[in-house]
């Protein structure tokens, strides 16, 4: 039974899901509609089976010293820093925190306040001199000396907008060391295309040509060159590139439909870790 | 012939640091190259645009920081049309790390329109499940409130203004989908255009473009932008240029340097055939 069951499960999913596609009926879409909310629940869990994993991998790589186990150790800290600070902060770019200007030091607390609107000074202290209750003059120290001899407004708070340290992590180095390796693509490109990228037979110099015009004509300095460049590229795309593309998908299509069913029916079961 | 062996046999890094000039040159001194719309980008403006003021339309964050540089600057350019014509952003994202993205671009253009978050767009946040995101855009199609109870900033749907009106797919009146990959564009098209009617549009990166031409012509995409230069062309036509527009310089110098050092390589090709006497 270890095996037949699996067997029926899967058969009777696919089966239904299939039949969501061409039944209108209520009762089977509702049913596969929970099918697939479990399928994005098991996706979910499936980020705990990661994390899981990657402690294993990394903990036994540390513990037996094996070669680069300095990277793990990075990598572990780097995983515990960005979750905690990830937890603690939230995602959105700023947190936000509520000073009491009242309290305190008030020129430091004013200070603290016009801060949090540097991209605006000006609007910044606006804002603080209307929740304090004086004129604007337009300088800190002025309005300072205004709040000192007036008395200073009793629970006057500002919500202050801080930078969430998980968004610096995230904008500013995991951002940029993502960028950084996709960009490297270019400098292999080039040198690559010069070793490799030759005219040595008819097809590879369809090829090569192809390739020459697509390249310049998909950048905006072939169109300086020459307008025709574009509508060549163009063409290349729509009409060989695109009948190509069509023949692999299609190709690609009827292969999955195919082991699709091997699978439902139960003639293909390496899923079931059996060959 | 000790020139044409040296030249020959460049050192690699020589190339690189042409193509590193190539690349920083323009973008420090941009050359303002011309930026000609193309056929797919002109579908996709002409589609929103003619979206009525409050209709809904689906952003979806399907790509991640390695390929934002490409991708990002044409979600934007989307956005702005988007905020340009009153229209409310459902925006959920079938990759892990396409919320932090959006955020980063509605910190930048939600204030430049006065737009208020909840109110005129709400960034859902992560959904899994499978690598086609079938099932995920299938869900979506049943109910958004099931597959995402909460938003990114944990508060529940029901509590935010603009999802009143929102319940499911059908009520928005297009999508769009920009991406690196699977899962993504495709996994709408099958499922929002294929089967509930809703036209969708997007991008993705230049390597990925080829696979959705053959949905252009079949008019199961309205519209798409390839690469830099689909961002490019978008920013020309919602007249806010911005790094596609500055990138698409560099990206100019940066093909004509490749293709530069492919020319030269063939006419070494053919030199040694030459000697060798006999081109093939």
């Amino acid at each position: 039974m270890r095996k037949e069951i699996p067997l029926i499960i899967c058969f009777l999913t696919g089966f239904m899901m299939i039949l969501t596609f061409f039944s209108g009926n209520e009762t089977i879409k509702a049913m596969a509609t929970d099918l697939l909310n479990w399928s994005m629940i098991i996706g979910g869990a499936a980020f705990f089976l990661a994390v899981g994993s990657l402690f294993q991998v990394n903990l036994q790589k540390i513990s037996r010293k094996s070669d680069g186990w300095g990277f793990s150790v990075i990598l572990l800290f780097s995983f515990f820093i960005t979750l905690i600070l990830g937890l603690g902060y939230g995602v959105d770019a700023t947190y936000e925190k509520e000073i009491n200007l009242s309290n305190g030091d008030l020129l430091a607390n004013f200070e603290k306040g016009v801060k949090a609107y540097e991209t605006n000074v000006a609007k910044g202290i606006t804002i603080l001199s209307s929740i304090l209750e004086v004129s604007d003059n337009g300088e800190i120290e002025r309005i300072i000396g205004k709040i000192a001899e007036n008395g200073i407004p009793a629970d006057k708070t500002l919500t202050v907008k801080h930078f969430n340290p998980f968004f610096f992590i995230y904008k500013y180095i995991y951002v940029s060391m993502a960028g950084t390796m996709f960009s490297l693509l270019a400098f292999y490109v080039a040198s690559a295309a010069y070793r490799a990228f030759k005219a040595k037979s008819f097809d590879s110099g369809l090829l090569l040509c192809a390739a020459f015009l697509v390249m310049i004509g998909r950048v905006s300095v072939g169109e300086a060159i020459w307008p025709g460049f574009s509508t060549i590229a163009e063409w290349i795309m729509n009409v060989p590139q695109t009948a190509g593309q069509r023949a692999i998908q299609i190709g690609a299509a009827l292969g999955l439909v195919s082991s699709s069913a091997r699978i439902l029916f139960g003639l293909e079961q390496s899923y079931l870790g059996q060959d | 012939m000790e020139w044409f062996m040296k030249l020959k046999n460049i050192d690699r890094r020589i190339i690189y640091v042409l193509i590193f000039l190539g690349v920083i040159v323009p973008l420090i001194q941009p050359l303002g190259f011309p930026i000609i719309v193309t056929k797919e980008t002109q579908m996709l403006y002409d589609k929103i645009d003619a979206l009525d003021e409050g209709s809904y339309i689906i952003i979806s964050f399907d790509f991640d920081p390695a390929s934002s540089a490409e991708v990002s600057p044409m979600t934007k350019a989307v956005i702005h049309h988007c905020f340009q014509k009153n229209l409310k952003l459902i925006c959920p994202s079938l990759w892990p790390q396409g919320p932090s993205l959006a955020t980063e671009i509605f910190q930048e253009l939600g204030p430049k329109y006065d737009k208020v978050y909840g109110k005129d767009w709400v960034n859902l946040g992560y959904l899994p499940g499978a690598q086609t995101g079938l099932p995920q855009v299938e869900t979506l199609a049943a109910s958004f409130k099931k597959a995402y109870p909460r938003d990114i900033k944990d508060t529940p749907l029901d509590n935010i203004p603009i999802m009143k009106n929102f319940e499911k797919l059908t009520d928005a009146k297009m999508v769009c989908a920009f991406t690196s990959g699977d899962p993504g564009l495709l996994g709408w098209i099958m499922v929002a255009k294929d089967r509930y009617e809703i036209p969708v549009g997007g991008g993705g990166t230049a390597v990925n473009a080829p696979q959705f031409y053959p949905f252009i012509q079949s008019k199961q995409i309205t519209g798409f932008l390839g690469g830099l230069k689909g961002a490019a062309e978008y920013e020309k036509l919602v007249g806010e240029p911005d790094l596609g527009t500055s990138g698409m310089d560099a990206q100019s110098v940066a093909h004509l340097v490749i293709i530069g050092f492919i020319i030269l390589s063939n006419i070494f090709l053919l030199l040694e055939k030459r000697d060798r006497g006999g081109l093939y």
